[in-house]
């Protein structure tokens, strides 16, 4: 089963994380579900999919209030990010929805009306959450094109969606990176063939590294902290991506 | 379709069912640190007689029982937690399912055609919230149960505080003391109790919710 524990906690302040699913069937990609708590309001971010709705949502009832829930975040538009939609909706139809505005009229088909989206401008945005403000920050094309990710300055902690996630095996799932050159091999891959443009590798890199960052937080695998934080950065920046591509031109395997 | 589903009087899954769960998970969360200072009170209690020498030898001894009770009560509401933990799991799943049937049954209520395709996998459907909707009665009667035993360990806790409130007048100079340890034994425990109490109630009124 998948369980909450608390990754940040300063007053009402709180990041907490649902993660690790060992019970999963094999064919579903294990996800991370963010819950940023200020006050009495709360906001899951990339909620998961529609099979892994009941136990993301038993997990977080089991150390959590989820009417307290008042928000959800889509980094993008995937099912293993936002189709569990109408599962929540139904508990609370009240809630709403961040996400990209370009997805406003693709991600009803998960469920919701045109009073839950809240489309977010291609530039990012201000999230309010009980008094604070967290931050839509652009990631376009990372590997969604209306793609963000969201910044808490208060706690540090950057939500990459699938910026930093990686594929990892069983023996290998602890909840944070303790070893960046073992656990970046899981990340590769994923990041080499999901990731489409370097422009767009360069422009992510360059905006994270000047946010003071504490935790970057991935949809999948495990978190980075401290130091790790900047080595991703640095790793990405230099990596070669779109190797899709590559595979159909072998021109340009032979070019790179 | 919907002859079969009333025919098996299967409840139909809503989300006030996983709001009713939700509430009395919310309960016990609450209640769980209540139950585990009865046991440190209990604890306490025990040092504070042991303090007082061969004149709180009664307070002591009401103090030991209430320890046991206390280490109880908390098990019983790990316990609780556990069960419930359970129920809003299958509650989610069962809602889920409805979900995934309801679609079909639009399908099939549009066209006609499809009812040769999809009876056999609606039918399949309810049969597999059906024996849900059982494995969630049996859970619920669990939780019932294991709130019922945490209630009678509630009302031993009473009587063995309140024999504790007794003893403490014998305790010489440390009577005050001991009086005061026993009467927030006391608090503590009703206040347990009550919260239990709310929860039987609220099964109750969860199990006729999902008959109708």
């Amino acid at each position: 089963m998948k369980r909450l524990e608390t990754l940040y906690s300063e007053g009402r302040h709180q990041w907490l994380v649902i993660a690790r699913d060992p019970d999963r069937p094999n064919v579903l990609i294990d996800t991370n579900e963010y819950l940023v708590v200020h006050g009495n309001e709360a906001l899951l971010t990339d909620p998961g999919g529609l099979e892994i709705f009941p136990v993301v949502f038993a997990a977080l009832a089991a150390g959590f209030d989820p009417r307290q829930v008042r928000w959800l975040f889509a980094s993008h538009q995937d099912p293993d990010v936002i189709s569990s939609l109408s599962l929540w909706l139904e508990f609370n139809p009240a809630l709403r929805c961040y996400a990209s505005q370009i997805w406003d009229s693709f991600l009803p088909h998960f469920g919701g009306d045109e009073h839950t989206f809240i489309g977010l401008p291609d530039a990012g945005a201000k999230i309010p959450l009980g008094g604070i403000e967290l931050e839509a920050v652009p990631a376009h094309y990372l590997h969604s094109s209306g793609n963000l990710h969201l910044y808490d300055a208060k706690a540090k902690i950057l939500f990459s969606g699938d910026v930093g996630a990686a594929l990892l095996p069983v023996e290998e799932s602890a909840l944070f990176v303790t070893d960046f050159d073992r656990h970046i091999r899981h990340a590769d891959g994923f990041h080499r063939r999901f990731m489409g443009s370097r422009e767009a590798v360069l422009n992510w890199c360059e905006r994270a590294a000047a946010m003071p960052i504490d935790l970057l937080c991935p949809q999948h695998g495990a978190i980075y902290q401290g130091a790790d934080v900047m080595r991703f950065i640095n790793w990405f920046s230099e990596l070669e991506v779109g190797s899709g591509l590559r595979a159909t031109r072998p021109e340009l395997k032979q070019a790179a | 379709m919907n002859s079969i589903v009333e025919a098996a009087n299967l409840p139909l899954a809503r989300a006030a069912d996983l709001h009713a769960i939700v509430r009395i998970g919310e309960d016990i969360r609450g209640v769980m640190g209540t139950a585990r200072a009865v046991n440190l009170a209990a604890m306490n209690a025990m040092l504070a007689s042991r303090r007082s020498g061969e004149a709180a030898v009664g307070f002591r001894v009401a103090a030991l029982e209430l320890r046991g009770m206390a280490a109880g009560l908390t098990e019983a509401m790990a316990g609780l937690s556990r069960l419930v933990f359970g129920l809003v799991r299958d509650v989610a799943l069962r809602m889920h399912k409805q979900r995934t049937h309801d679609y079909f049954q639009r399908v099939e209520n549009t066209d006609p055609k499809t009812v040769a395709y999809l009876d056999p996998l609606i039918a399949r459907q309810e049969q597999e919230m059906g024996q849900l909707a059982f494995h969630l009665g049996q859970l619920r009667r669990e939780l019932d149960q294991v709130a019922r035993h945490a209630l009678r360990l509630c009302d031993m806790g009473l009587s063995l505080s309140r024999s504790a409130r007794v003893e403490a007048a014998y305790g010489g100079e440390s009577a005050p003391v001991l009086k005061q340890v026993a009467a927030h034994q006391t608090e503590a425990i009703e206040s347990v109790a009550a919260t239990l109490r709310g929860l039987r109630l609220e099964l109750a009124g969860e199990r006729a919710g999902a008959r109708t």
